[in-house]
């Protein structure tokens, strides 16, 4: 039965390459106005579950659903239409493209996307007429994200964005993921800067063993044993996994 | 939305379709020559030759495409890769008929 709780929840998802088997029986779910973390090792499959809950990959078994609504065959371009937008691990833009043509792209098929105010927000006049190839890696996170803020999706899957950036970077771009879903959108991230991510947060999972554990709350994350042993590590510091944490 | 992706996608789709199907009529020409068979059927080759034609142009646009991330921001913007190979089989096949119009 699909549960109303979530605008996009994925359940039961196994998924293997050749011989090697990544999922077994994972899950996501995301939550209108929150953002949902899922962290894990490296190889752990977090990747592979939010392209399948996007519809970016076919899942060998399990259920998708969307807005209520179970979908066989989940794909991408459908569930876009729907809401959804994916930003993968190298981002969402073109090389041979300049930024302004992505945006202008984004508004000719979405009339209520809000460019020029994603433009403002982000701080990108200076980069509109680069092609994508010429931004650094922090300036293409900026151009996806600034691509999802216009879009204002219901469901925004944002595959390790902080990978490579400068903390100060993190810190920016983990608030905008917080301003989105306090427009009500339901953020699904990825990473392994966790002190940031714990502290942006509402709900974290933990992907492992080819499976997903919904801890809850950063701070109920923080006092599972086991996910602080094996995942977080003995040197790690709540306290520096900011105040949301523990403000909750 | 459109049937067709928005202008610099779809001018750098036919673009890149234009290039590759010409590319394989030339291979196509080049080994009819070898083989002997007379004008224009050396130029148009047989049906199932446009056929296999188009499949490759599309198959190769399309993994360029990927290989590029332009599938996947066009299916952000609810242009499915499915809705892609139709536009570059539709200008293939559209080419072929020209070509056949031409030479007749």
């Amino acid at each position: 039965m699909p549960d109303e709780r979530y605008v996009l929840w994925a359940e039961g998802i196994g998924k293997s390459f050749g011989s090697v088997t990544v999922l077994k029986s994972a899950g996501l779910w995301a939550t209108a106005g929150q953002v949902t973390t899922l962290l894990g090792r490296n190889g752990s499959g977090k990747t592979t579950l939010m392209r399948i809950a996007a519809g970016d990959l076919k899942a060998d078994y399990g259920t998708v659903c969307l807005r209520g609504e179970v979908r066989e065959r989940p794909r991408l371009a459908d569930a876009a239409r729907d809401g959804v937008m994916y930003l993968p691990q190298d981002q969402l833009v073109v090389g041979r493209y300049r930024v302004r043509e992505h945006l202008a792209a984004l508004g000719s098929v979405f009339e209520d996307a809000r460019v020029d105010e994603a433009i403002h927000v982000m701080a990108l006049e200076p980069l509109l007429d680069q092609r994508a190839y010429s931004l650094s890696r922090g300036e293409r996170v900026r151009v996806s994200l600034a691509l999802a803020a216009a879009r204002r999706p219901r469901v925004l899957l944002v595959d390790e964005p902080l990978v490579g950036l400068a903390p100060s970077e993190q810190e920016r771009l983990a608030d905008l993921l917080r301003t989105l879903a306090s427009q009500g959108t339901a953020v699904v991230t990825s990473g392994h800067d966790a002190r940031v991510l714990l502290s942006v947060s509402d709900a974290i999972l933990w992907s492992v063993a080819g499976t997903t554990h919904h801890l809850g709350s950063p701070a109920e994350a923080l006092r599972h044993t086991q996910f602080r042993r094996e995942y977080l590590g003995p040197g790690f510091s709540p306290q520096n996994a900011q105040t949301r944490a523990a403000v909750q | 939305m459109g049937f067709l992706p928005p202008r610099p996608f779809l001018h750098t789709l036919l673009l890149r379709v234009a290039v590759v199907w010409a590319f394989l009529h030339g291979v196509l020409l080049a080994g009819s020559r070898v083989t002997g068979v007379p004008f224009p059927r050396s130029v148009t080759g047989s049906a199932s030759a446009a056929v296999w034609v188009t499949v490759a142009t599309v198959l190769v646009v399309c993994l360029e495409m990927r290989r590029n991330g332009e599938l996947i921001f066009l299916a952000n913007l609810g242009y499915s890769s499915r809705r892609i190979a139709a536009v570059a089989a539709a200008q293939c096949l559209l080419f072929d008929f020209g070509l056949r119009l031409t030479l007749a």
